[in-house]
């Protein structure tokens, strides 16, 4: 039984570290970075960006007071469950959703200005984040607009009614 | 906070704003070549081929990195009896109990966070405008299959629908 066992974690080390290193060779033949550098696969990603990819816009470091005013805005896909019961339901899912729009939709980087009123007045295209009141249709079967509320017993996002 | 495009967007379905403030952004294209690369592989690839789980994870897993929050949890093992001065200090996220009067706390420290705050400076190269619009741009994408008085939707998430019709 000890024996068997000293064999089984040997090989598990040694395929571990025969995987290690392929996928660090394909890594860097391909991009020319090494993954040891790299302890996490999004600061991997984040690193073969940077190295191979990177154009010559500038994409601006947002700290501070700009970062949790924005990640106000940031939250998740929306899910919900509108008919409890049914039968013969279709199941669709969309191919690779998060790669589509990366790979065709315009990102909010360069220049950062900070405004006060109502922007649309001057530029009607403006583009970034706004802080707005909202009011909701009286009714929209399924509501589209989400926020993040903090309960008092973790932060829940939710699709509000309402002003 | 919302972004523009999904304010736009939520105007077509009879959302009103008003707006108060806000950030303006220039705007570019920049993950085209990046995803392209990585989608001829994963559409290349066997789903059985390890290939294909690569680059869909490295494709996956880039934006999230730009809303990385700056302030990172500090983990530490300590023994039992300083654990009270950890929790009048800091902002206790976990702890791990190892049963020999020692245990793993994961905590972090809110001086660092005010220092941050009022420096506005970064050493962590994030910009969570671009996390935050890529997930708004989803969301923005799924409502074209909500509201569709063509079949009755039972169910939706992030990049699927639940519907009774083929």
């Amino acid at each position: 039984m000890k024996n068997e066992t000293i064999k089984y974690c040997n090989q598990d080390c040694i395929s571990l570290y025969q995987v290690i290193y392929n996928f660090n060779n394909l890594i860097f033949d391909k991009y020319s970075i090494n993954i040891r550098n790299y302890p996490t696969l999004p600061s991997l990603a984040f690193g073969l960006y940077r190295c191979n990819y990177l154009k010559d816009y500038p994409i601006p470091l947002l700290p501070g007071k700009i970062f949790n005013d924005i990640s106000k805005s940031f939250t998740g896909g929306s899910t919900d469950m509108y008919i409890p019961f049914g039968e013969n339901i279709r199941c669709y899912d969309v191919n690779s959703l998060y790669p589509y729009v990366m790979n065709n939709m315009n990102m909010p980087v360069g220049n950062i200005t900070l405004f006060e009123g109502n922007i649309l007045k001057i530029n009607p295209k403006a583009f970034g984040f706004f802080e707005c009141i909202i009011s909701t249709p009286k009714n929209l079967k399924h509501l589209i607009l989400q926020t993040k509320l903090d309960t008092g017993n973790g932060i829940r996002t939710l699709s509000p009614l309402g002003t | 906070m919302i972004f523009s495009e999904e304010m736009f967007n939520a105007k077509k379905y009879g959302y009103k704003f008003e707006i108060l403030r806000g950030y303006t952004f220039d705007k570019a294209n920049i993950f085209n070549e990046y995803i392209s690369d990585l989608y001829e592989i994963k559409k290349a690839s066997n789903k059985d081929d390890p290939m294909y789980l690569i680059s869909k994870l490295l494709m996956n897993s880039l934006y999230g990195r730009f809303g990385m929050n700056e302030i990172l949890n500090i983990n530490n093992i300590i023994n039992d009896e300083e654990l009270y001065n950890y929790i009048d200090k800091y902002t206790i996220n976990n702890i791990i109990s190892l049963d020999n009067n020692k245990s793993l706390i994961s905590y972090f420290d809110n001086n660092i966070k005010s220092n941050i705050m009022l420096s506005n400076e970064t050493h962590s190269n994030i910009s969570i405008g671009i996390a935050s619009a890529i997930t708004a741009y989803s969301r923005i994408h799924m409502t074209q299959f909500k509201n569709n008085s063509d079949y009755n939707l039972y169910y939706s998430d992030t990049d699927s629908i639940y519907i009774d019709k083929s």
